[in-house]
């Protein structure tokens, strides 16, 4: 899957691929961004940066103020304060050059239900400014990209919801943008679809540099390598995934026991073993001391312990756990 | 000039699939018609008058053209203008693709213009569709082809007038009907003017030069005068420049 795409592009030779060996520039700079709609602010100075090639996961929960971010990203609406740029464009000051460097996937896709997909693509491509020497081959990679190939003579108002997300999707790449705004890329699809769509949206962000909002979280973990959380208008997180799931990792080890001690004392004084908990009948949760092989020793010495070990699995957090503590944890009242 | 032209071809497909542009085209023909057939009915009324009068001078057919492409056929704008104002930019904003539009790297006035053409592209099929009518009449009835030609000019630059306004009334919602029926007032509006402005005492014949009606009537006199042209294009440019900071100020809000 990857090696066609990679493959694909490279043959279609209509991209423009950023020269290898430069330095990673930020693509993305929002700066103490603020919108306030009548008194209600929305947004109350939000900042962060990402850098080209990154694939970035907005998160928050509904009302956080994700898509009027984005909406202020792509020009759609002004910021009350503060300025966000885009490839090196302020969205104020050049709006033309922010939208030539964009591609944009709002929550609804923007489709005409009586054209054909095939027909869409050229029309979106056009107005992008694709020179019509390059229209047909961008729309074909477009439909291959998004696996729409067999459904380019298909009216877009007959399409399925993930066929019409799809089209949305290949409208907002036809032009090869070096910046990818998907609002919600797979709200309202069904659990195959989303698996396709997440699948799509990793091969583009392996050219470019992709920002997805979600308030569903596995569609981060799956997609992003960093996550930038926010709440009620603020950034309350922001990180590389890995980094952001350790800190909140209770990085301990869950053990069931089929004849478990009837107190915790003889368990603490297994090898390696700093705390234990008591999480059911016969299941525990061992905090182990610092070190590289402590697992390996306390798994040893745990089965050798008599108590009819049956399951052990080490535990990381969820970006479920991180959302649900940063989020809940920022709220004053 | 080439972002114009995009919108422009998609305005055309998407004009000729749809259902309402067939019913504007329908309901303008059957007006015509209606209107053709009223015409020549007073004709051949005033004729049989005249003949049987020896004094009376033969009436002659430059009525009717008067007719059909002077002052009658506003009445038909009024029906069909709202109809096709609903397919302007209240629709893309009710199907949202409003936003594809707005985040493409073209001007506001792109958008705006390619949506305008698209419009009066229909509104020439329109007037290609009725025009044999009173062409009919000039050819058989050998009267001057001048009012006639004349008059098809008016007729378009009328209705390419009222259509910048359903343009510019569309862009101030985001309901399709709500777009309909604010052309229709705006039209109303523009009418009702038109009709009371000559009755004014002493300056009524003097204000008539600005209303769109009195221009109109100026050109299916069968004179082609700068004033008209210059009204007619100059309010036209004038609606639509303000249709297109409209829709750049609610990009701003």
């Amino acid at each position: 899957m990857t090696s066609t795409s990679t493959s694909a592009s490279a043959g279609g030779g209509s991209a423009s691929p950023v020269p290898p060996g430069r330095p990673r520039q930020s693509m993305i700079e929002i700066d103490q961004l603020h919108k306030f709609y009548g008194p209600f602010e929305a947004l109350k100075g939000i900042s962060f940066t990402v850098r080209s090639g990154e694939v970035v996961g907005f998160l928050g929960p509904n009302g956080a103020g994700k898509s009027t971010t984005m909406k202020i990203m792509t020009g759609l609406m002004p910021p009350t304060r503060g300025s966000v740029s885009i490839a090196g464009h302020d969205v104020l000051d050049e709006p033309l050059e922010v939208r030539r460097a964009i591609g944009y996937l709002p929550e609804i896709p923007p489709l005409y239900p009586e054209m054909t997909v095939r027909d869409y693509l050229s029309f979106a491509a056009e107005l992008r400014g694709v020179p019509r020497a390059r229209r047909r081959r961008a729309v074909d990679l477009a439909l291959e990209r998004c696996g729409l190939t067999h459904m380019a003579q298909r009216l877009v108002g007959n399409l399925s919801k993930g066929y019409r997300q799809r089209t949305g999707l290949a409208q907002a790449v036809i032009h090869e943008p070096r910046v990818l705004i998907l609002d919600e890329p797979t709200v309202g699809l069904d659990p195959t679809q989303v698996i396709e769509i997440r699948g799509i949206v990793r091969e583009l962000g392996e050219e470019r540099t992709v920002i997805l909002s979600s308030h569903v979280l596995p569609e981060v973990q799956a997609t992003c390598h960093r996550v930038v959380i926010i709440n009620r208008g603020l950034v309350v997180a922001d990180g590389p995934m890995d980094e952001l799931l350790s800190r909140e990792s209770h990085g301990g080890v869950v053990a069931s026991l089929r004849r478990p001690p009837e107190e915790l004392d003889p368990l603490r004084q297994l090898t390696a073993v700093r705390q234990v908990q008591r999480l059911g009948e016969q299941e525990f949760r061992f905090f182990l001391e610092p070190g590289d092989d402590v697992r390996e020793r306390f798994v040893a010495g745990l089965a050798n312990s008599g108590y009819g070990l049956i399951e052990v699995r080490a535990e990381t957090a969820t970006l479920e756990e991180v959302f649900r503590d940063v989020v809940l944890e920022e709220v004053p009242a | 000039m080439r972002f114009v032209w995009a919108v422009f071809r998609r305005e055309i497909k998407s004009y000729f699939v749809s259902p309402l542009c067939y019913t504007a085209i329908a309901a303008f023909l059957g007006i015509m018609g209606v209107l053709y057939y009223a015409l020549l009915m007073g004709y051949e009324r005033t004729r049989l008058r005249a003949a049987m009068n020896p004094l009376a001078e033969m009436p002659g057919v430059e009525n009717i053209v008067r007719g059909m492409l002077g002052s009658d056929i506003m009445w038909a704008f009024l029906i069909i203008v709202p109809l096709l104002s609903m397919r302007m930019l209240a629709w893309e904003r009710q199907q949202h693709t409003a936003e594809l539009l707005l985040t493409a790297p073209m001007t506001t006035w792109h958008l705006v213009l390619g949506k305008f053409f698209g419009a009066v592209f229909v509104l020439i099929t329109m007037l290609a569709l009725a025009v044999w009518m009173p062409f009919v009449v000039v050819y058989w009835g050998s009267a001057d082809p001048a009012p006639l030609l004349s008059g098809i000019l008016g007729v378009l630059l009328y209705g390419a007038l009222m259509l910048a306004i359903a343009l510019l009334a569309s862009s101030l919602t985001e309901s399709t009907i709500q777009a309909g029926f604010l052309t229709l007032l705006f039209m109303a509006v523009v009418y009702v003017v038109g009709i009371l402005v000559p009755r004014v005492p002493l300056v009524g014949e003097n204000l008539e030069q600005f209303t769109p009606g009195g221009n109109l009537s100026l050109l299916a006199r069968g004179v082609v005068d700068t004033q008209p042209l210059v009204y007619f294009l100059s309010m036209t440019a004038l609606l639509l420049f303000l249709t297109s900071q409209i829709v750049d100020s609610q990009r701003w809000r």
